[in-house]
């Protein structure tokens, strides 16, 4: 047994006891020594899906298109990937997961945590550099891929790592490339990690949030609790295993005995006729997919009677569309989730009520509710002449947080140490706190953008397009009014100079993923400054969204 | 509504395709997400532009958004749409 393993252990909470006797299991330690509060069972994620598979071995654990895993078929798969492991001479780093989510995904994702290894998802949508990148940074035992995405991911996955291949039909595994004895370099990830997501870093490079296995048993320990799944129940897998919401997804539902069901990426942002046809009884995404819905009218009253639970995190969740998701589907209770990844997940949550009331509606966005018992968050502010003193940045404290990023060169001021020792992470967002003890969001308090829920730095974007165009200079700004909507690059290039708006573009795809591609690119004459002299953004942003004019750079790239 | 040829549709189609995409040429059974740099949400800003286009409401709830993923699909669909519609007149 890999070390780390001890760390794999999850709680069973009272919603488990009627399935006791179903998994066979004693449950005699509900009643626990600490009280109500503490009460469960702890057992190890991998026993559970031992336990599921051996009781209900034909419930369906993973949907994707037509094809249905079992339980049982889960588990041999994970035994399968767990034993090539063991058998072979490759190291005791983490395991990259190079595929679309899936059976196979979720066999490695398992299979990594018995093993007591941190996993590190890769998406076939990146661009090679990119993944070359994450690859050089986590120096992994082995990669996981799938025979669907392995053509796709051919250049970014070449190098001297162990290829591991999963067949198509989950029935055959083999060694692309074989691992070496003495072959591989010492990873900086430790056993205590249970998974590594890469966000867009300010450095133009991506970086590295590792994630306790300590601290993904503590969200566990909350959400299968609070928002969890039960035997038949048909959980949604929207989240690509790139985006840390995807770990809620997998571990959530496979813990919880319920069906996984595979979103296909066409019908990720229109999902009605899938939330439908799946007969999906817990929904969770984020809110740009409900709003596309309701752009083209389907959120019409009633259309999703099946859904009982409906999750939303990863964006501000506006009260008019929650209001009309609440009416398409009158049996779920819809909750508002919050947390950046270096959270774990979610850390805040709230329970929305089948009437809003008027305290909490702060600027037409859905409260981000409390912070998770056993966490902690303070809204820190400064103090500063006209501030108020409920407002500020929210900073987070508990088990759930992360203690550090994988380069040290990334985020020495986001973390800020207590005197007393404890260590706070600056989440950049500002919030109010209102009378009743309710976190608001409110915005960022930097230049960090949001776009379909994935974090982008523009310094990330802007340095690439100065790489490729060394006589250009670029600000990217989010525009959400106007003709152009989404990223916008605005660049201003010095004389005869200029490349066409598809050649900022194609520059951005060689080396970014796709949702840090401007959808726009604007040529202005000069930049708007403010009183210090500075590129005033706002001004940026106000004539990309009001100038209606055609954009520029892109007449002359056509 | 006025009546459009399959041709005129596809056309059209085509037009507001390409205005949204930098590739030069698309296959018209090609699909969006796969072969050209839009993404979901760029889909979803075509899929409204045609409905304003076409004076059409797609109903969402009822249609695979796969099925409208290429030049091919959405003609096909729209004139099917613009038959109906023009049903009985």
């Amino acid at each position: 047994m890999g070390t780390g393993n001890e760390h794999r252990i999850v709680r069973l909470h009272r919603c488990w006891r009627p399935f006791a006797g179903l998994l066979g299991m004693a449950f005699t330690s509900w009643e626990s020594r600490q009280g109500r509060a503490e009460a469960g069972m702890l057992v190890t994620w991998g026993a559970v899906i031992d336990l599921l598979a051996r009781h209900r071995p034909n419930d369906a654990a993973v949907e994707t298109g037509a094809q249905q895993t079992s339980y049982k078929q889960l588990l041999d798969l994970t035994h399968e990937i767990r034993e090539q492991i063991t058998r072979s001479p490759a190291g005791a780093g983490p395991i990259v997961i190079a595929d679309d989510p899936g059976a196979g995904a979720c066999a490695a994702i398992v299979a990594a945590q018995a093993l007591g290894r941190a996993y590190v998802p890769l998406s076939a949508s990146h661009p090679a550099p990119r993944i070359q990148q994450i690859l050089a940074a986590v120096e992994p035992a082995l990669i996981v891929q799938s025979d669907r995405t392995a053509i796709r991911m051919a250049e970014g996955l070449s190098g001297h790592y162990p290829l591991l291949t999963i067949s198509r039909q989950l029935d055959n595994l083999s060694w692309a490339r074989s691992p070496e004895p003495g072959a591989n370099s010492p990873s900086p990830i430790g056993s205590d990690i249970a998974y590594v997501m890469f966000t867009s870093g300010t450095t133009g490079r991506p970086k590295g949030v590792p994630v306790r296995a300590k601290s993904l048993m503590a969200y566990l320990d909350v959400a299968t609790k609070r928002f969890g799944v039960r035997p038949g129940d048909r959980a949604s897998h929207f989240f690509d295993l790139t985006f840390d919401l995807s770990v809620h997804d997998v571990f959530v539902t496979l813990l919880g005995g319920g069906t996984l069901v595979v979103i296909p990426a066409e019908q990720r942002m229109l999902p009605a006729r899938f939330i439908r046809e799946k007969e999906i009884s817990h929904w969770f995404s984020v809110p740009s997919a409900a709003e596309s819905l309701q752009r083209v009218g389907a959120l019409r009253p009633g259309v999703f009677p099946q859904l009982r639970q409906t999750l939303f995190c990863g964006e501000p969740l506006r009260w008019p569309v929650t209001e009309a998701w609440q009416s398409a589907a009158p049996n779920s209770r819809v909750i508002n989730l919050y947390g950046p990844t270096e959270a774990t997940i979610a850390i805040s949550y709230y329970v929305v009520p089948r009437r809003r009331s008027r305290l909490d509606d702060i600027y037409g966005i859905v409260p981000i509710g409390r912070v998770f018992e056993g966490q902690h968050g303070r809204v820190f502010s400064r103090h500063e002449a006209g501030e108020q003193p409920n407002r500020g940045e929210l900073q987070l404290s508990g088990s759930q947080v992360i203690s550090g990023y994988l380069g040290a060169a990334d985020g020495h001021d986001a973390f800020a140490p207590d005197p007393d020792g404890a260590v706070w992470y600056r989440t950049g967002d500002a919030v109010e706190r209102d009378g009743g003890g309710l976190l608001h969001f409110l915005g960022r308090i930097d230049h960090q953008l949001k776009i379909s829920g994935y974090r982008v730095e523009p310094a990330e974007i802007e340095d690439a397009i100065h790489r490729a165009f060394p006589a250009c200079r670029s600000v990217v700004v989010r525009c959400d009014r106007g003709e152009r909507r989404g990223l916008v690059a605005a660049i201003v290039c010095k004389e005869g100079d200029r490349p066409s708006a598809s050649a900022v573009r194609e520059a951005c795809a060689s080396s970014l993923p796709p949702y840090m591609i401007p959808a726009h690119v604007v040529e202005l004459a000069s930049w708007p400054v403010n009183a210090n002299g500075k590129i005033d953004l706002s001004a940026v942003r106000r004539q990309l969204e009001e100038n209606v004019g055609p954009d520029v750079v892109a007449q002359r790239g056509a | 509504m006025k009546m459009q040829s399959e041709y005129e549709i596809r056309g059209a189609v085509r037009r507001l395709v390409s205005e949204r995409i930098d590739q030069v040429s698309l296959d018209d059974s090609a699909s969006f997400l796969e072969s050209t740099d839009l993404d979901s949400m760029g889909v979803v800003e075509l899929l409204v532009a045609i409905e304003e286009e076409f004076s059409v409401s797609i109903d969402f709830v009822m249609i695979d958004p796969g099925s409208l993923m290429s030049v091919n699909g959405l003609t096909h669909h729209l004139s099917t749409l613009m038959d109906a519609s023009n049903g009985g007149y």
